[in-house]
């Protein structure tokens, strides 16, 4: 017996029950070599890093890839920088996440419709499938056009670009509740509203879940898209690192790189965690997410 | 207390149902003719008879893909019949499907809730029966655990409390206990009976073990393979209540000898 099992909470055996206790929950357990080996990649990506910095590249071509100490000094340190970066940063967001909020209340209610109805979904995939293969740099300048340069547009662009996984995902989710589950239902003589709202979408929370994940990392593709062709109102991380591309400003332009990584990788974090939080203690799936 | 009459698909009794000789005659449950063809063609039932007494419990044995799903999806309107005619006494009808088919992501309470709920029952009194419900099935101090963390027979109890809360007059078992071991079904075909002896319904229970159905049956109907027809019908001669010791008695032993004999004569 591991300290695993020994932990769990116990169940207490009802008289007059077969009931065994109930399989140890798979936990995920802390091995050095989950921490080790990515810090050893880390350390071998800033080895090449360096070698390229000092060895590869002479003193007046060190700016195409400047060592990692300096882009920390000059971008993180030097605190006018870092501010810059950080307002730029948080503009993208903000647009990002007005962005995303739309997409997910648009698209949960889209694919609602669809579930309703063998004809919604006929009238509407194709199109919500259109609007997914549509090269979105191409209608990017006519959106500027049509809606001007600002908030507006680059919040439209990360609509159009988060809108389908949503879809996708809560339509996938909804459609995919177990029969017998809609026979008790059926049985019962639920209505459609209490299918919905008692079967379905818990049923399909998991997959909504997964979608808004999905979404969100594209969200902030989008916004950052934006901010290259948009230049109107404040200025967002991705003008910011067109602009300390122009004036050869690297340190800078790598912390921003950077940065803006760390914000796909908090992102991603928080929507896992809301998995978690929403589904983890009842879905497989989640589970069997979580210890891959 | 008896149950307000005003509840939707709850008969208005408390669940002690006096033997009443006129309604004794009218069957609760009747199979007439009944044939049913699958879109695809495949005869499932073919002329198919059969009538349940209030307060009987018939078991139905055959071989895989006889049918005997088929008869209870057609018996609740889950499917309906090419031809032939069905007739359930009105009131609740409760369903027992092969797996448990709790909501994951609702506790033992609230899953032995659900059927009041979508009923629309009030919240206390919903509560109320779920209590019932748990306590005559052994759940008792498992109302907040989830699905998940329960073993097979306890989710199997759930799914029988569930439908115990609306207090079913005619009571459909599809294979219930078919993925248990034998240690746990055999503890949960005596709480059936139990709960049989208490409630009263008349009962329709699928299986594949022969055992199984001669213990807990007042009669058992052996199908035969497809398309399903009934080929035998089997009175079992031992009252209620039954103890788990009559499987091992001689007359039993002969019994399901006897039945086990129909049905290889109905595979082949």
């Amino acid at each position: 017996m591991t300290v695993d099992q020994l932990d769990e909470p116990g169940v207490l055996p009802a008289a007059g029950t077969a009931a065994p206790p109930p399989p140890p929950r798979p936990r995920r357990r802390w091995r050095l070599v989950d921490v080790a080996a990515p810090v050893a990649v880390l350390v071998l990506v800033i080895g090449v890093w360096l070698l390229i910095s000092y060895v590869v590249l002479d003193a007046t071509r060190r700016f195409l890839l400047p060592p990692p100490q300096s882009v920390v000094q000059v971008g993180f340190f030097e605190s006018a920088n870092l501010t810059q970066i950080l307002h730029a940063l948080w503009s993208t967001t903000q647009v990002a996440i007005v962005g995303l909020l739309i997409s997910m209340t648009v698209g949960t209610l889209v694919a609602v419709a669809m579930s309703q109805g063998r004809w919604v979904e006929s009238a509407i995939y194709p199109w919500a499938v259109v609007l997914q293969t549509i090269p979105i740099l191409a209608i990017v300048p006519l959106i500027g056009f049509w809606f001007a340069y600002g908030f507006n547009s680059r919040v439209l662009i990360c609509v159009l670009i988060s809108l389908f996984p949503i879809i996708t995902n809560t339509l996938f989710g909804l459609k995919s509740v177990d029969r017998s589950h809609h026979d008790l239902f059926t049985l019962q003589r639920a209505t459609r509203r209490q299918r919905l709202l008692k079967l379905q979408l818990p049923s399909a929370l998991p997959a909504i879940v997964a979608g808004w994940r999905i979404a969100a990392g594209l969200s902030v593709v989008g916004a950052i898209v934006g901010d290259f062709f948009f230049r109107q109102g404040e200025p967002g991380i991705g003008r910011l690192i067109d602009n300390y591309l122009s004036a050869l400003e690297t340190q800078q332009l790598f912390a921003a790189i950077i940065l803006s990584s760390l914000l796909g990788l908090v992102v991603f974090w928080i929507f896992g965690l809301l998995g978690r939080v929403l589904v983890g203690s009842w879905h497989d799936s989640q589970r069997s997410r979580d210890t891959e | 207390m008896g149950l307000t009459t005003d509840q939707v698909g709850a008969p208005a009794t408390n669940g002690n149902h006096p033997a009443d000789p006129a309604v004794a005659t009218v069957p609760a449950l009747a199979f007439r003719q009944v044939t049913k063809v699958f879109a695809d063609g495949t005869r499932a039932l073919d002329d198919v008879s059969l009538d349940v007494a209030h307060g009987e419990m018939v078991a139905i044995v055959g071989p895989s893909g006889c049918g005997k799903s088929t008869l209870l999806r057609l018996a609740s309107r889950l499917a309906q019949a090419t031809s032939g005619s069905i007739d359930v006494v009105p009131g609740h009808l409760g369903y027992v499907f092969q797996d448990a088919t709790l909501l994951p992501w609702r506790t033992v309470q609230r899953n032995v809730e659900l059927l009041a709920e979508l009923a629309g029952i009030d919240r206390d009194e919903r509560a109320r029966l779920a209590a019932e419900a748990i306590a005559l099935t052994g759940l008792t101090g498992f109302e907040g655990h989830r699905p998940k963390t329960l073993s097979g027979g306890m989710r199997m109890r759930v799914s029988l409390a569930r439908s115990l809360t609306m207090r079913p007059r005619v009571f459909l078992f599809d294979e219930p206990f078919g993925a248990l071991d034998e240690i746990t079904r055999e503890r949960l075909n005596g709480e059936l009976l139990d709960l049989f002896l208490r409630e009263r319904f008349a009962g329709v229970f699928v299986t594949h073990s022969v055992v199984e159905a001669a213990y807990l049956a007042s009669r058992v109907v052996v199908m035969s393979s497809r398309p399903g027809r009934v080929v035998a019908e089997v009175q079992v001669p031992f009252g209620y209540p039954r103890s788990p010791e009559l499987r091992f008695a001689p007359e039993f032993a002969e019994l399901a000898g006897r039945i086990s004999a129909d049905l290889r004569e109905a595979s082949a």
